[in-house]
């Protein structure tokens, strides 16, 4: 962008030269004519910089010499002023060439003078040329501290002439893509503009203004800008300002997808570009409308303007015009799939963009075509090492992207405020204006820049849109990624918990299997015993006995049944825990699934150590009516809460082991409307700084593999699915109690 | 003899009773039962004087079998009644802790009453 901010410079003559800027040679009629009409030495060396100033923005080179010999005849006069001028105009002339090194040469020496001198107005002037000579360098850091030095000073002297200084502090911003900074600081130049009725100024500043609104997305206010900067200039027949409107106005068209009207302010601009003699531009422009051309898939036309563009680049010998050609003619070149004539292109756009020293979401796209083009042409490595180099800038710019963002809200709103309160002020001021308009007139030295960032900043804006829909395409699959991942999740969390349950189950499946074997087969002794008595004779026979048998049977047979029931129901509660969720809700009796999920969860627990003990202390209200509810969801809080209780305990009697005695207490109660179902521990209970996370999925307090921190998330999720709520109240050193609350509505 | 059963589960008593019906009657045996670790300590207490065989389980809520016969082993100086420890099968650490703590015999789950009476008969 150094390349364009430099050629973009318009360097505008005073009110002096103004209204004859469009006619060359009544400017040099009236040029000969003061110099005739000079008074006096140093009033000829004033004439003679002005001419100077004049001819910065027409012929640098023509400007140069004559600064030169000012130069020698100030110091002859001893005019420190005049050399000052001549000098500053040097300078300025030399950083358009690209001759850094000469132009700070002479920026020190106008420094010297300044300071010299001892006047405010040229140190501010020096300070600014400062910001320009690091601004068109891309050191924007620099530039930004130098022109707000200029300001300062020029903010407590209430000279007029700050808004250039603004408007140039504005492209130093804008150029690190802080539009809010940038549009903060054009409002105030174009206030000053407006205050001092210098239309030309306006017209400037409107066209960056527009850039800058366009950067933030605002098209409508970006046009409006362009439209009315065009206007103006063409009233004051400002060829170059028109041809910056038109060829900023073709990026916004462009951007906004109207190709044909991007196409064709891009050949306007081209056009002014040659009456102008602005050649970088003209390339640009023509570069632009190769775009235009090859969005519409216009390609033998695209690739003719494009090549065209990229001779008449090289003859400016600016690398980042030289890069922008290039880069178009490149992606023309991608976009019919002819990797093999992209790839030297790009190359060598490649280089002029190192050349010109730039780093933006512009350089990654250049390094992601080139990586494509690679890729495609089976090259593979360098494809790879390409697409790298892309990425990381893309991350480094996009951090600045994100930036920005945050404040360009706010920004805007206090501009508007701004702006109506400078409205009043205006009025106010409007009746002395005229007169010390006059007095301003031949004082007025503006040089003003105009980055038509526009080019660029389109491009960055483009690559960036592509960007974020390709980031929206990721994030999109990332999302379906991560719920499916969600889903077995859920599944692995449900069949861990039913890896900590299959010891219970087998225990306690054991048990009532046991009971069931040796009722049955007691039963059975006791029938041969029955029969046996029954075959004696009636009087031997012992009826009490045979009752006492028969009872003892039918007692037995209540057993069988009752464990043969027991040992059902916890195959039903296994099953239901590892099913898939159905989510249907049955009638359920919270007492027994509580009962069951307790006696699940402790030797479930008792199972991965043996060492652990606990008092179950239970407390089930009779009262509880029949729950419509998910059973296995439920049954799954149920198990995490106690199986939560069981670890806090344990946790707490491995540091105490003696006069401790880890107790569970699980609870249910009816409460008006609601069953509470409670699980208390007298354990560690739960820290102050945990207690606001629990809930969080993949929070855990458990050494890395016992916990999948799963466990109460899910918790809380299917209690809240139930309509219900789940508590914790805890108090540290003392235990944790958790309650789920479900209301008995169905 | 005396002989204090101790498990969590209720119906061990009904389970015994039944199986130890003769040796009930006949007064061979004397089955007391306890349902948790703490209560055994209670009843043995209680019946200081008495030659004791106990049956422990050892999965128990509360103090669980491998405590009880710790703290029986520990505090009863005098010959020490006899601990048989019903172990799950397979359960070899529990196994190894009981024989630690100077279990005097394992029976395994689900218990084999017979092999059960045959051990009584050659204690007493």
């Amino acid at each position: 962008m150094r390349a364009l901010f430099k050629s973009l410079i318009i360097l505008a003559c005073g009110l002096f030269f103004n209204h004859l800027s469009a006619q060359p040679q009544a400017v040099k009629d009236k040029y000969q004519q003061l110099l005739k009409e000079a008074k006096s030495e140093n009033e000829r060396i004033d004439v003679v910089n002005f001419m100077v100033d004049y001819l910065k923005a027409i012929n640098v080179d023509s400007s140069l010499a004559l600064a030169l010999v000012n130069i020698e005849d100030a110091k002859k006069a001893g005019y420190l002023k005049g050399e000052y001028w001549a000098t500053k105009y040097a300078s300025t002339s030399l950083i358009n060439k690209g001759a850094y090194v000469s132009a700070k040469k002479y920026l020190n020496e106008a420094s010297e003078i300044a300071n010299q001198f001892g006047d405010s107005a040229l140190i501010s002037n020096y300070f600014s040329g400062m910001g320009m000579y690091y601004g068109v360098q891309s050191m924007y850091d620099s530039s930004a501290v130098y022109y707000k030095k200029s300001i300062a000073i020029d903010e407590a002297r209430k000279g007029d002439k700050i808004s250039p200084a603004y408007e140039m502090l504005a492209i130093s911003y804008q150029m690190q893509s802080d539009f809010a900074q940038a549009i903060f600081y054009q409002q105030k130049a174009l206030n000053n503009a407006e205050n001092l009725k210098n239309d030309r100024d306006k017209a400037n500043i409107l066209v960056n203004m527009g850039n800058t609104y366009r950067n933030i997305g605002d098209t409508v206010r970006s046009e409006q800008a362009f439209l009315e900067a065009i206007e103006l200039a063409k009233e004051l027949n400002e060829k170059r300002i028109e041809m910056y409107g038109y060829s900023n106005i073709a990026n916004l068209y462009f951007e906004n997808k109207k190709y044909d009207k991007a196409y064709a302010n891009s050949m306007l601009a081209v056009e002014m570009a040659e009456q102008a003699g602005e050649v970088s531009i003209g390339a640009a422009s023509l570069s632009k409308a190769a775009q235009a051309r090859m969005m519409q898939l216009k390609y033998r036309e695209a690739e003719d303007l494009a090549i065209l563009s990229i001779s008449l680049a090289d003859s400016s010998h600016q690398p980042l015009t030289i890069y922008q050609t290039l880069s178009t003619l490149g992606n023309i070149y991608v976009a019919q799939e002819k990797y093999k004539k992209a790839i030297p292109i790009l190359k060598r756009s490649l280089e002029s963009k190192k050349e010109a020293g730039f780093y933006d979401t512009g350089l990654a796209q250049l390094y992601k075509d080139l990586s494509l083009s690679y890729e495609k042409t089976g090259r593979y490595d360098e494809a790879l090492l390409n697409y790298k180099i892309g990425v990381q800038i893309v991350d480094s710019v996009r951090r600045n992207e994100n930036i920005r963002k945050a404040t360009e809200l706010t920004m805007t709103y206090d501009f508007d405020k701004e702006k109506a309160a400078n409205q009043v002020i205006q009025a106010k001021k409007d009746a002395a204006e005229k007169t010390r308009q006059l007095l301003l007139g031949s004082g007025l030295l503006i040089a003003l820049i105009i980055a038509t960032g526009g080019w660029i900043s389109y491009r960055n804006k483009q690559k960036a849109n592509s960007l974020l829909e390709q980031r929206k395409n990721e994030l999109e699959s990332t999302l379906t990624k991560l719920k499916k991942t969600q889903t077995q999740l859920i599944q692995s969390e449900k069949m861990a918990s039913l890896g900590e349950l299959t010891a219970g189950i087998a225990h306690e499946i054991q048990n009532p299997l046991n009971f069931v074997n040796n009722f049955s087969e007691l039963s059975n002794e006791l029938i041969d015993e029955l029969e046996e008595e029954r075959a004696k004779d009636v009087k031997e026979k012992d009826d009490s006995l045979i009752s006492e048998l028969l009872g003892e049977i039918k007692q037995n047979l209540t057993k069988i049944h009752h464990h043969g029931q027991r040992a059902d129901g916890i195959v039903k509660g296994m099953l239901q825990h590892s099913r898939k969720n159905t989510g249907e809700k049955f009638p359920t009796d919270v007492n027994k699934l509580t009962d069951e999920f307790l006696r699940l969860a402790y030797h479930g627990f008792r199972a991965k150590d043996k060492q652990f003990n606990a008092q179950l202390q239970t407390d089930f209200d009779p009262g509880l009516n029949i729950l419509k509810l998910v059973p296995e969801d439920i049954g799954r809080v149920l198990l995490n809460l106690m199986t939560n209780a069981f670890y806090a305990i344990n946790q707490k009697k491995q540091m105490n082991s003696t006069d401790y005695e880890p107790t569970i207490w699980v609870s249910t109660k009816l409460s008006g409307e609601k069953i509470c179902i409670s699980v208390r521990d007298n354990g560690n209970g739960i820290s102050e700084n945990a207690l606001g996370k629990i809930f969080q999925p993949f929070f855990t307090t458990k050494p890395t593999g016992e916990g999948t921190g799963l466990g109460l998330s899910m918790s809380y999720d299917i209690v809240k699915s139930h309509g219900g709520e789940l508590k914790v109240e805890t108090e540290e050193g003392e235990g944790t109690t958790f309650t789920i609350e479900l209301s008995d509505f169905d | 003899m005396n002989i204090l059963v101790v498990d969590d589960e209720r119906d061990v008593k009904a389970l015994f009773e039944q199986r130890f019906r003769k040796e009930i009657r006949s007064g061979e045996h004397n089955f007391v039962f306890a349902f948790s670790g703490k209560e055994a300590l209670e009843i043995l207490s209680e019946m200081d004087q008495k030659a004791v065989l106990i049956l422990s389980d050892i999965n128990m809520p509360g103090m669980s079998g491998l405590e009880l016969l710790a703290t029986i082993k520990k505090s009863y100086r005098k010959p020490p009644p006899v601990v048989m420890m019903i172990t799950a099968y397979g359960d070899e650490e529990n196994y190894n802790t009981a024989t630690r703590l100077g279990a005097d015999d394992f029976l395994t789950k689900p218990l084999d009453f017979k092999l059960l009476k045959s051990k009584l008969a050659t204690i007493s």
